[in-house]
C-alpha cells in the first residue's frame, strides 16, 4: 500500500433539497485521504451518507461544497463517463437484454477498444472471477451470487483507477457472503487497483479492510485501521457502533503529563495514559471492551466489583452481566478454553479486573 | 374437499356472471352478421344466396376503394412513423426525470387530443386549413398527415411512457459509469429495453390513423377519401355489402394488431 | 472550491434537454391540436361569409345565435328552440348512454376481475378488440341489425312474429343503442383497472360482520372502486356528447346531436362562426364535466393510484 493519495475529499458537502424548506445534510463538511493500493471502507448505519459520498466519488451527484480530487486531479466537474473510476451497484444493475460477456465488456466498447482487446479482457476477467462457463448466459438466468461475481467483473474490466463497491454483499446468504469477502480481498490484491467499500457490517469492515472511516449523519468520526478503530474508538459512537462495549461515566480527579487519574466513585480511582486533553473536575465515559475485562483473581486487585446478574454462555465463550450499581450492568467476556468452565452462581460477589492500558477514555 | 352446493362464494354477486356474459355476446354478435354477408352472393342481408368472394372482388376492383385504401395506409403510415418517434421524445423528456417548471403544460398539451371531443378538433383543423388553402393553394397530404400525426402522438405516448417508467434508471448510471455518453447509453441500454413499447406505440397509433372518421372527414379535400371516409359516404347512398367487405377487412387487421400488442406485453410481464 | 454551481447546472442542463426532446411533439401538437382551437375562437367572432368561409368582420352575431333567434322581418328575440332541443338531446343521450354503459358494463368489469389469473387476460383481450375496432364499423354493424332490412326485423318477419318492419332506426333509441355499443369498453377498461387492486379480503371482512350482498356492493366495493367508476364515465360521457358519426347513421337527418348541429353550419347552414361557437360551447361543456371529475376524485382522498 503506497503512500501516494489515490482520491482526496475536501471539505465535501452534500444538502438535498437546498431551495425548500425540507433540506437534508446528507453530507456535513466531509473530509478523508484515500490511499492508493488500498481496500479502503466507509462503515455507517444506513443515512449516514456513505453511499451518498460513493455516489459523489463516482459521478452520480454532485457535491454543494467542496472538492474531489483524484490522483491531484479535480474531477467533481466531470460527468460519470469521463471519470475513471467504476461502481459495484447494490442490485447489481447487470444490463439484462446483454448476455454475461457482452456485460463484462460494455466498459471496453464504450472506450472504444479494438474488438480483440475487448474479446482478450473479457476472457481475462471471466477467469479472474471464475465464470468462464457461463459467459453466454442471459442475465436472468444466473444465480444472485454469480450475477455478483459479473458486476465485479464488469467494474473491473476497463481497468479503473479506483473501484466503488455499494454495499455489493448485502443480497447474499452468510455463507455466500464469507466466501465473497475473502474473494474481494483477494482480487484486491491480485489487481492492486484501490478499493472504496460500503457496508453497514462492522464485521464485514474489520475483516476485508486496511482503513475503515466510520460515519455517522453527515460525518466521518473516524478513520484508522481495524485494530485502532476498535481498540481506540474516538468517541461514543465509534465504540458503541463497532463490537460491544461497556460505558462508564467517570470524573477526572488530577492529572499529570498524560496520566489522568480517574475518580470511579465509591472511592476508586485509576490512573489513565491518555492523549485526551481533559481537566481536573471534568466528566469523561471510559469504554471498556467486555473481552479485555477479567473476573478478578482472589489475590488480585479489583477495579470494580458487583453482583452476577446472568451468565450466558455461546459456545466459544461465556458473557457474565454484573451489576455494578450502575444504570448498565458490566458485561465481562471470558473465552471457554476447554475445562476452565467458570461456574459461578447467579448473585454472588464478582471481582472484575481490567488492565488500564486497555481503557479508552472518549469525548463525551 | 370442496362442497360446491348451495355453497357461499364470496365473490359472486347474483346476476353479475349473466349480465357480463350478456354483454360479451352483445359486443360480439352484431359483427357476426356484418362478417357473414360479406360472402353473401346476393344485395340483399335478408336473403342468403350463396357464399361467395364477390363483394371483395367489387371492392378490390372498384377504383374508389382503392384511392382510398391507399391514402389511408399512406397516412397511417406515416403519421404513426412520425407521431411514435415524437411521442417518444416527448416520453425521454417527461419520464423519469427531476419536476421541472412547464412539465404539467407538456403533458397537457401531449394528452389534450384524448380529452377534447373529435368534433372540436375538426372544427378547429378544417377552419385552419380552410385558411392555408386560400392563401397558398395546397391541396396534398399534409393536411392529413399532420392532423393525424397530432392526434396519434398521446396514442404512442401512454404505452412508452409507461414502459420507460418500469425501467430503473439505475441501468443508465451504470452505462454512464462505464464510459458510455449520454447518446451511447441511450442507444445501447435505454433504447434496446424501450423497444417493446415503441413497438407497441407505433401499432396503436397505426391503428388509430387508420380508424379515424370524424378528423379526417372534415379535413379531408373533396376527393380526398380514406376507407372510413369512403364507408361513411357510402353509408348515405346505396348499402351493399361491399362495405360489409372492407368493414371485415379492417376488422382482422385491427384483431391482428390487438393480438400483437398484447402478446408483447405479455412478453414483457416475464 | 469551483464546485458551488454544480448541482444547479446539472440541474438546467436536464431540463433544457427535456424540452428540447420534448419541443417537436409540441410544436405539432401546437399547430394541428391545440393552436386551431385559438383560431376558431377567432372566427367564432367573425361574420359568415356568403358562400361558406368567413368575412373578415368583427361581430357576436354567431354568439347569439347559439341560444337566440332573431326574426328576420320583426326583429323579436326569442329563444332557438332547435338549437336547445338538439343540445338537450345531446345531453340527455349522453347521460343516459354512460348510465346504460355502467348499468351494463361495472357488472362485466366485476366479472372479468374476478377470473382467475389465468384466463383474465382472455377476457380482457376479448373486451379490447372491439375498442379498437373502427367506430363507422360497429355503427354499422347496428345499422344492420335495427334497419328495415335488417337482422331483426328480417327475422321476425320470417317467424311471422309481425308483418311489418319495425321502425327502429332514425330514433333516439337507435343512437342510445349505438353509442352505448360503441363507448361500452371505455367504460368495462377503467372500471376494471380499480377493481384489479381491490382486495377482496375486505369483502370477507363485511361478510363475517354480517353484511348482506347489497351492503357489500353498495358500502364497500362501489366506495373504493369510485376513481373507476369517474373515470369510466368521464370516457363515455365525452365522446357521447360530441358524437358526430353514430348519430349521424342512426339518426337520420332527424335527430340531431350537438355534432351534426355543428357540422350541418360548415355544410347546408353556411355559417362557420355559428359552428365555431357551437364548437366552443361544447367544449365548453366538456371542461365543466372534467373539472367535476377532477373534484371527485380529489375528494376521494388524493392519491388513490392513478
Amino acid at each position: 500500500m503506497g503512500e501516494t493519495i489515490a482520491i482526496d475529499i475536501q471539505h465535501v458537502s452534500k444538502i438535498f433539497g437546498a431551495q425548500s424548506d425540507q433540506e437534508v445534510r446528507a453530507l456535513d463538511d466531509v473530509s478523508v485521504a484515500i490511499l492508493q493500493n488500498e481496500f479502503f471502507t466507509l462503515l455507517g448505519p444506513s443515512g449516514c451518507g456513505k453511499t451518498t459520498l460513493l455516489r459523489l466519488i463516482a459521478g452520480f451527484e454532485q457535491p454543494t461544497n467542496g472538492s474531489i480530487l483524484l490522483e491531484g486531479a479535480e474531477i467533481s466537474t466531470l460527468p460519470p463517463f469521463e471519470r475513471p473510476v467504476n461502481t459495484v451497484f447494490q442490485n447489481y444493475a447487470l444490463f439484462p437484454h446483454m448476455t454475461v460477456a457482452q456485460n463484462i465488456g460494455f466498459g471496453l466498447e464504450m472506450q472504444a477498444r479494438s474488438k480483440d482487446e475487448v474479446t482478450s479482457t473479457v476472457t481475462e476477467m471471466l477467469d479472474l472471477v471464475r465464470m468462464g462457463a457461463l459467459k453466454d448466459r442471459r442475465i436472468d438466468q444466473i444465480s444472485g451470487g454469480q450475477q455478483q461475481r459479473v458486476a465485479l467483473a464488469r467494474a473491473l474490466a476497463p481497468r479503473p483507477k479506483v473501484l466503488l463497491l455499494d454495499e455489493p454483499l448485502s443480497a447474499l446468504d452468510l455463507k455466500l457472503r464469507k466466501e465473497m469477502q475473502v474473494e474481494l480481498k483477494r482480487l484486491q490484491h491480485e489487481t492492486g487497483i484501490t478499493f472504496v467499500f460500503v457496508t453497514h457490517d462492522q464485521e464485514e469492515a474489520l475483516t476485508m479492510s486496511d482503513r475503515v472511516a466510520v460515519m455517522n449523519e453527515g460525518k466521518i468520526l473516524q478513520v484508522g485501521r481495524a485494530h485502532e478503530i476498535y481498540n481506540r474508538p474516538s468517541d461514543r459512537f465509534v465504540a458503541d457502533f463497532i463490537g460491544d462495549t461497556n460505558f462508564l461515566s467517570a470524573q477526572v480527579s488530577s492529572r499529570a503529563n498524560s496520566i489522568l487519574t480517574v475518580d470511579l466513585g465509591s472511592g476508586t480511582y485509576v490512573q489513565i495514559d491518555s492523549q485526551y486533553d481533559a481537566q481536573p473536575g471534568q466528566s469523561i465515559t471510559l469504554a471498556i471492551r467486555p473481552e479485555q475485562a477479567r473476573l478478578a483473581n482472589a489475590d488480585e486487585e479489583a477495579m470494580m466489583q458487583g453482583t452476577l446478574i446472568d451468565c450466558i454462555y455461546i459456545g466459544t465463550d461465556t458473557h457474565y452481566r454484573i451489576d455494578i450499581g450502575r444504570e448498565d450492568p458490566f458485561v465481562v467476556r471470558v473465552q471457554n478454553t476447554s475445562g476452565e468452565r467458570a461456574e459461578r452462581d447467579l448473585g454472588s460477589a464478582i471481582r472484575i479486573a481490567v488492565d488500564p492500558i486497555a481503557i479508552q477514555v472518549l469525548k463525551d | 374437499m370442496v362442497i360446491r352446493r348451495g355453497a357461499f362464494v364470496i365473490k359472486r354477486m347474483p346476476g353479475f356472471t349473466l349480465v357480463a356474459l350478456a354483454c360479451f355476446f352483445a359486443l360480439y354478435m352484431p359483427l357476426a352478421p356484418l362478417v357473414v354477408y360479406s360472402f353473401n352472393e346476393g344485395n340483399n342481408i335478408a336473403l342468403w344466396e350463396g357464399l361467395s368472394l364477390r363483394w371483395y372482388r367489387e371492392a378490390w376492383d372498384n377504383e374508389l376503394v382503392q384511392s382510398a385504401a391507399i391514402r389511408s395506409l399512406v397516412v397511417a403510415t406515416v403519421a404513426s412513423v412520425i407521431a411514435t418517434v415524437l411521442a417518444t421524445m416527448v416520453a425521454l423528456g417527461t419520464t423519469r426525470t427531476r419536476p421541472y417548471r412547464g412539465q404539467t403544460t407538456i403533458y397537457a398539451l401531449v394528452n389534450q387530443p384524448l380529452i377534447v371531443p373529435e368534433i372540436v378538433t375538426a372544427v378547429a383543423l378544417l377552419i385552419l386549413f380552410a385558411m392555408i388553402k386560400q392563401a397558398t393553394d395546397y391541396h396534398g397530404y399534409a393536411y392529413l398527415i399532420s392532423a393525424h400525426t397530432a392526434f396519434c402522438i398521446p396514442f404512442a405516448y401512454l404505452p412508452i411512457r409507461a414502459r420507460l417508467e418500469g425501467m430503473d434508471r439505475v441501468l443508465e448510471t451504470a452505462a454512464a459509469d462505464l464510459y458510455a455518453t449520454p447518446w451511447q447509453a441511450f442507444k445501447r441500454v435505454t433504447l434496446p429495453l424501450l423497444l417493446p413499447g415503441i413497438f407497441a406505440g407505433a401499432m396503436l397509433a397505426f391503428v388509430i390513423s387508420l380508424d379515424d372518421v370524424v378528423i379526417t372527414e372534415f379535413v379531408k379535400s373533396a376527393g380526398q377519401d380514406t376507407l372510413p371516409t369512403y364507408m361513411l359516404g357510402q353509408l348515405r347512398r346505396t348499402i351493399t355489402p361491399e362495405i360489409n367487405a372492407i368493414s371485415t377487412v379492417l376488422l382482422t387487421v385491427s384483431v391482428i394488431m390487438v393480438t400483437l400488442i398484447f402478446f408483447l406485453s405479455r412478453k414483457k410481464a416475464k | 472550491m469551483a464546485t458551488d454551481n454544480l448541482e444547479a447546472l446539472a440541474y438546467k442542463k436536464e431540463v433544457k434537454r427535456n424540452w428540447l426532446l420534448s419541443t417537436p411533439a409540441l410544436i405539432v401538437l401546437v399547430c394541428a391540436a391545440s393552436g386551431p382551437l385559438l383560431i376558431m375562437v377567432l372566427f367564432s367572432f367573425l361574420t359568415p361569409g356568403d358562400y361558406g368561409g368567413v368575412k373578415w368582420k368583427w361581430s357576436t352575431e354567431a354568439w347569439f345565435q347559439v341560444a337566440f333567434y332573431k326574426d328576420i322581418f320583426d326583429d323579436t328575440v326569442t329563444i332557438a328552440d332547435a338549437h336547445l332541443s338538439i343540445l338537450w338531446r345531446s345531453v340527455r343521450l349522453s347521460f343516459l348512454t354512460t348510465l346504460t354503459a355502467f348499468l351494463l358494463g361495472f357488472p362485466t368489469a366485476y366479472f372479468i376481475a374476478t377470473r382467475p389469473p389465468e384466463t383474465r387476460n382472455i377476457w380482457l383481450f376479448l373486451v379490447t378488440i372491439p375498442f379498437w375496432t373502427n367506430l363507422l364499423i360497429r355503427t354499422f354493424a347496428i345499422l344492420e341489425i335495427i334497419r328495415n332490412h335488417g337482422v331483426i326485423n328480417s327475422f321476425l318477419l320470417a317467424v311471422g312474429a309481425i308483418d311489418q318492419p319495425l321502425d327502429m332506426l332514425f330514433t333516439d333509441i337507435a343512437i342510445l343503442l349505438g353509442m352505448t355499443y360503441v363507448y361500452i369498453p371505455l367504460m368495462i377498461l377503467p372500471i376494471y383497472a380499480s377493481m384489479e387492486r381491490f382486495d377482496f379480503r375486505l369483502v370477507e371482512a363485511a361478510y363475517d360482520l354480517y353484511a348482506s350482498r347489497w351492503r357489500v356492493l353498495r358500502k364497500i366495493i362501489l366506495p373504493l372502486v369510485k376513481p373507476g367508476v369517474i373515470a369510466g364515465s368521464i370516457l363515455v360521457f365525452i365522446p357521447s356528447l360530441g358524437a358526430y358519426v353514430t348519430p349521424r347513421v342512426l339518426g337520420g337527418g332527424k335527430n340531431l346531436m350537438l355534432g351534426n348541429l355543428i357540422e350541418l353550419q360548415f355544410g347546408q347552414g353556411r355559417n362557420w362562426p355559428l359552428g365555431a361557437a357551437l364548437s366552443l360551447t361544447l367544449l365548453a361543456i366538456v371542461m365543466i364535466a372534467l373539472i367535476f371529475y377532477v373534484r371527485s376524485a380529489q375528494k376521494d382522498g388524493g392519491g388513490h393510484g392513478h
